[in-house]
C-alpha cells in the first residue's frame, strides 16, 4: 500500500462524515491575518459589529456612527469582531511508550486523532503544523500552513511516525512555542506519562496567550480497565526496572493511575489549559464530537 | 488398513508423550516479561511470584513435543499401508532347479510355461535355497538359467512359497510345484514342518515320470526285490537293494577280490562264489584279474550278466571298454573321489577316506554311463551296456569308505550297473504315494493369503519421518520466539 493510500486510511470516510459541520472555535482570541472563523485578539474592522465606543483622535471617520450622533449629539465609533486565521500545531508524542497497545497502538490512535483535527482546522481556514517529540527537544515535521494539499502532507507525515526512543514533552512544547509566530493553538497528543516540567511548559505557552489542549491517549490495560495476568512488567522507556505483579489482582492499580491523571488534569486546568482523556477503545469521532459539544 | 510391524513402538511412543507431559507439568516456567508503560503504578506481589513458579509451560510447545514423541513411536513401529486384497486367486509356481531336474529340464520348462499362462502368476525357482519370485512374463528367463548342480529341497520350496506372498494382491493363492518327485529332495524335517511351512495344498506337476532308469510313476517302495537271495535287510529297509527284475541273483567273486568286498556282497544278499557260474541265470561278476575278464565279458554279452571291473584288471579291458570315458578323464592311478564324497545318482554319499584322492572332472564317452561320480563331476565308475549285460568299471579302492554308513549304497549302485545310471547325474528313487500325499497336502483349494503373511504394502516411514522433522522445526521455532519475547 502506498503512503498516499495509507494516508487516506487515516481519515476513513465514516470519521469524516461524523465530523462534518464541526468547527473548532477558539476559546481565546488568536491573532491572524486571514479572516476566518475565530476571534482575533485584536478587535477592528470586521464583518460583525460588536459595540460602540467614544471617538478618539485618530479613529477612522468611516466608522463613526452618524445615526447615534444624531440622537445623542456625541461622536461614537463602531467596533467589529474580526476573525482571523488560527496558527495551530499538532504536537505528537512519539516516545517508545506510545507504541504500546495493539489494534491500534497509542501512536496510531493519536495519529488518527491528529488527522481528524487537522482536517477540521484546515477546513476552517486555520494553518496547521505538525511537530513530534525528539531526543533533542521538538522535531518540527511540518510548518504551520494552510494551502492546497497541506492536509495530504500532514497525513503523509503522520503515516511515517514511529514510536521509538525517549523525548521530553516539556522541551517539545517550548520548541513549538518558539515556532509559533503569533498566538496560536497547541494540541498535544500524548500519554503524558513523562510529566517532567510539563506543567511549567504549559504555563509558559498560556502566558503567551496560546491555547493549549492536551489529548491524553491511553489503553484500557494501562488504566487498569482490563485485567492483566501476572508477569514481570517493565516500562518500555525504563527497561531496566522490572516488577513482578498481577494487575488484575490489584484493585488499587486502577485508582493509582486515575489519581495520577486527575492530578495532571488539575494542573492543566489551573493554567487555563484543557486535558481531554481518551482511551484507544473509544471511537475517535465519537470522542471528538463529545468533547467539541462541550465547548 | 495400516499394519504395524512393531506395534510395541507405538506403546513406547505413547509412554514417551505421557512422560513429556508430566515433565512439562513439573518443570518450573519463568514468568512472562511484559511491557506496561504504567508499570510504575504497580506494586510488587509476593503471591504472584509464587504463582509464576508453578505455571505450566507454553501449551503450544507441549503439544508439539508430545506430537513429536507420538510420531517417533509410529515411525519405529514399521507401519505399512496395506490396501485390501482383491477378489480372486493368484497362482505361485515353484520350479525345481535342482540337479535331479537336469534330464527333464525341457519338460519342466514346458510345464512352467503352461502354468504361467494364467494372468498374475508368479514363478519361484528353487534348489537348495529359494530363488527370487518373478512374474510370469519372465518365465523364459528363469527357464534359460537351467538347473543348478545343487540338490533341491521341498522344505525350501514351501518356505519360498510363503516368501512370495508379498508379491500377490489377491485374497487367495494357489500353489503349484513343478518337480521330479524324488527322495533326494525330501527334507527329513518335511514331515513335521509341512503344515507350518505351507498350510495349504500344493498341486504337484510331476515331470520325468517313466524316464530311463525304470522309475515307476506309482512309486517304488524301497526294499522290493524279488530276486535277492540270502540275508537281507527287512522289507522297506532303504538300505536294501532296489534291484528290479533281471538283476543277477548270484555273485561270482574273483579269488583275488578283497575280503571286505565279499563281506559287503553277502550283507547285501548276494550268494558269493569263486567258481564259474552255472546255468544261464544272470550273474554279477567281480573281476580284478585279467584272466577272468574275457569269460565274464562273454557271459555278459550273451546272458545279461553284470561285470564289475576293478584295477588292475581294468587295464586289460578291450576296446571300447578300455575307454569308458575319454582318455583325459581317467587317471592312470585309481580314480578317486574327493574327500567330500561321491555322488551316486542324485544322492550324495559323504565318504571320507584318506585314500580317496582328488581327480579331474570329465564327461562320459559317448554311450557311457556314470553311476558314480565325484561331487565335482569327476568319474569314479563308468558303465556301458555290453550286449544283454553291462560292464562297470570302478576306479576307487574297494576299501575306501568301507566303514562309512553310505558304503552299502555305493555297492548297491555299482552292482545295479547300467540300470542305476540313466544319465550323468543318475536316477533317484521316486517318492512313494505317502510322501507325495504329504507333499501335496490335502484337497486342492486356494489358500487365504492374508492369513499367511503380509501382503504388498507401502512403507510409511518416509512420511512419518518428514512429519516428525516438520514438528521438530516448528517446536524449535516456537521455543525460540518465546525466548526472544521473554528476553525482550
Amino acid at each position: 500500500m502506498t503512503a498516499t493510500a495509507r494516508s487516506a486510511d487515516l481519515l476513513p470516510p465514516g470519521l469524516l462524515a461524523g465530523l462534518g459541520g464541526l468547527e473548532i472555535v477558539a476559546r481565546q482570541v488568536v491573532a491572524g491575518f486571514i479572516s476566518g472563523l475565530h476571534r482575533s485578539p485584536f478587535l477592528g474592522a470586521g464583518e460583525e459589529f460588536t459595540r460602540h465606543r467614544s471617538y478618539q483622535q485618530g479613529d477612522d471617520v468611516r466608522h463613526i456612527d452618524w445615526r447615534l450622533f444624531a440622537r445623542t449629539d456625541r461622536l461614537y465609533v463602531k467596533e467589529f469582531r474580526e476573525d482571523s486565521n488560527l496558527q495551530a500545531f499538532l504536537l505528537l508524542d512519539t516516545s517508545s511508550s506510545m507504541g504500546f497497545g495493539s489494534e491500534p497502538s497509542k501512536l496510531r490512535y493519536a495519529s488518527y486523532l491528529a488527522a481528524a483535527l487537522a482536517h477540521v482546522m484546515l477546513r476552517a481556514g486555520d494553518a496547521v503544523g505538525l511537530a513530534t517529540t525528539g531526543p533533542h527537544g521538538v522535531r518540527l515535521a511540518l510548518p504551520s500552513r494552510n494551502r492546497s494539499g497541506h492536509l495530504h502532507e500532514v497525513l503523509l507525515a503522520l503515516e511515517r511516525l514511529r514510536a521509538e526512543g525517549t523525548g521530553s514533552l516539556a522541551d517539545a512544547l517550548d520548541g513549538v512555542g518558539q515556532a509559533l509566530r503569533r498566538q496560536g493553538r497547541v494540541l498535544i497528543l500524548s500519554d503524558f506519562l513523562d510529566d517532567t516540567g510539563l506543567l511549567d511548559a504549559v504555563g509558559r505557552l498560556r502566558a503567551r496567550g496560546d491555547e493549549v489542549i492536551g489529548f491524553r491517549v491511553a489503553t484500557p490495560v494501562e488504566l487498569g480497565l482490563q485485567p492483566l495476568g501476572p508477569a514481570r512488567f517493565f516500562d518500555p522507556e525504563r527497561p531496566g526496572a522490572e516488577i513482578a505483579a498481577a494487575p488484575g489482582d490489584d484493585p488499587q492499580f486502577r485508582t493509582r493511575v486515575a489519581a495520577w491523571y486527575d492530578g495532571l488534569a488539575a494542573g492543566f486546568h489551573e493554567r487555563g489549559a484543557e486535558l481531554v482523556p481518551l482511551t484507544t477503545d473509544a471511537p475517535i469521532g465519537h470522542a471528538l464530537r463529545s468533547w467539541l459539544a462541550l465547548r | 488398513m495400516i499394519a504395524f510391524g512393531a506395534p510395541g513402538a507405538l506403546v513406547a511412543g505413547a509412554m514417551l508423550a505421557g512422560f513429556v507431559f508430566v515433565l512439562h507439568l513439573l518443570a518450573p516456567r519463568p514468568p512472562d516479561r511484559a511491557p506496561l508503560p504504567t508499570a510504575r503504578f504497580l506494586r510488587e506481589d509476593a503471591r504472584s511470584t509464587l504463582r509464576f513458579r508453578r505455571r505450566p509451560t507454553d501449551p503450544g510447545v507441549l503439544a508439539l513435543r508430545m506430537l513429536l514423541a507420538l510420531l517417533l513411536g509410529a515411525l519405529f513401529s514399521a507401519p505399512r499401508w496395506r490396501p485390501d486384497r482383491e477378489d480372486g486367486s493368484t497362482r505361485v509356481v515353484l520350479l525345481d532347479r535342482g540337479a535331479g531336474m537336469a534330464g527333464v529340464w525341457a519338460e519342466a520348462r514346458a510345464a512352467a510355461a503352461r502354468e504361467a499362462g494364467v494372468e498374475g502368476t508368479w514363478i519361484v525357482p528353487f534348489a537348495s535355497v529359494p530363488g527370487t519370485a518373478v512374474p510370469a512374463a519372465d518365465t523364459s528367463a528363469v527357464a534359460e538359467q537351467g538347473t543348478t548342480g545343487e540338490e533341491s529341497s521341498y522344505l525350501v520350496a514351501l518356505r519360498a512359497l510363503r516368501g512370495a506372498l508379498p508379491h500377490t494382491t489377491t485374497r487367495d493363492v494357489e500353489a503349484v510345484l513343478i518337480t521330479r518327485p524324488r527322495w533326494s529332495a525330501w527334507d527329513a524335517q518335511l514331515g513335521l514342518l509341512r503344515a507350518e511351512a505351507w498350510p495349504g495344498p500344493l498341486r504337484v506337476v510331476a515331470v520325468g515320470e517313466g524316464a530311463a532308469g525304470g522309475e515307476d510313476p506309482s512309486g517304488r517302495t524301497p526294499g522290493a526285490d524279488a530276486h535277492r537271495t540270502g540275508p537281507a535287510g527287512a522289507p522297506g529297509d532303504p538300505s536294501a537293494s532296489t534291484r528290479g527284475a533281471g538283476m543277477p541273483a548270484g555273485a561270482r567273486v574273483d579269488p583275488g577280490a578283497p575280503a571286505p568286498l565279499r563281506a559287503a556282497l553277502e550283507v547285501l544278499g548276494y550268494r558269493v562264489a569263486e567258481s564259474a557260474p552255472e546255468g544261464d541265470a544272470p550273474t554279477l561278476h567281480f573281476v580284478s584279474v585279467a584272466a577272468a575278464l574275457q569269460p565274464a565279458l562273454d557271459r555278459a554279452r550273451r546272458l545279461g550278466d553284470t561285470v564289475l571291473v576293478v584295477a588292475p584288471a581294468a587295464d586289460a579291458l578291450p576296446p571300447p571298454l578300455n575307454a569308458l570315458w575319454d582318455a583325459e578323464g581317467w587317471a592312470t592311478t585309481a580314480a578317486a573321489a574327493a574327500p567330500s564324497g561321491l555322488r551316486v545318482g542324485n544322492r550324495r554319499l559323504p565318504l571320507h577316506d584318506a585314500r580317496l584322492e582328488p581327480g579331474r572332472a570329465a564327461a562320459p564317452a559317448e554311450g557311457r554311463l556314470l553311476p558314480v561320480v565325484r561331487v565335482d563331476g569327476g568319474p569314479v565308475a563308468a558303465a556301458l551296456p555290453w550286449g544283454a549285460g553291462c560292464v562297470v568299471r570302478y576306479g576307487a579302492p574297494w576299501e575306501a569308505g568301507r566303514e562309512d554308513p553310505s558304503y552299502p549304497a555305493l555297492i548297491r549302485t555299482l552292482v545295479d550297473g547300467c540300470r542305476s545310471a540313466d544319465d550323468a547325474t543318475g536316477a533317484d528313487a521316486a517318492l512313494d504315494e505317502a510322501a507325495r500325499a504329504l507333499l501335496a497336502g490335502g484337497a486342492p483349494a486356494p489358500v487365504a493369503a492374508a492369513a499367511l503373511g503380509p501382503g504388498p504394502g507401502r512403507p510409511l516411514e518416509g512420511w512419518l519421518l518428514a512429519a516428525a522433522l516438520l514438528v521438530a522445526v516448528a517446536e524449535t521455532v516456537r521455543v525460540t520466539r518465546l525466548e526472544r519475547g521473554r528476553r525482550s
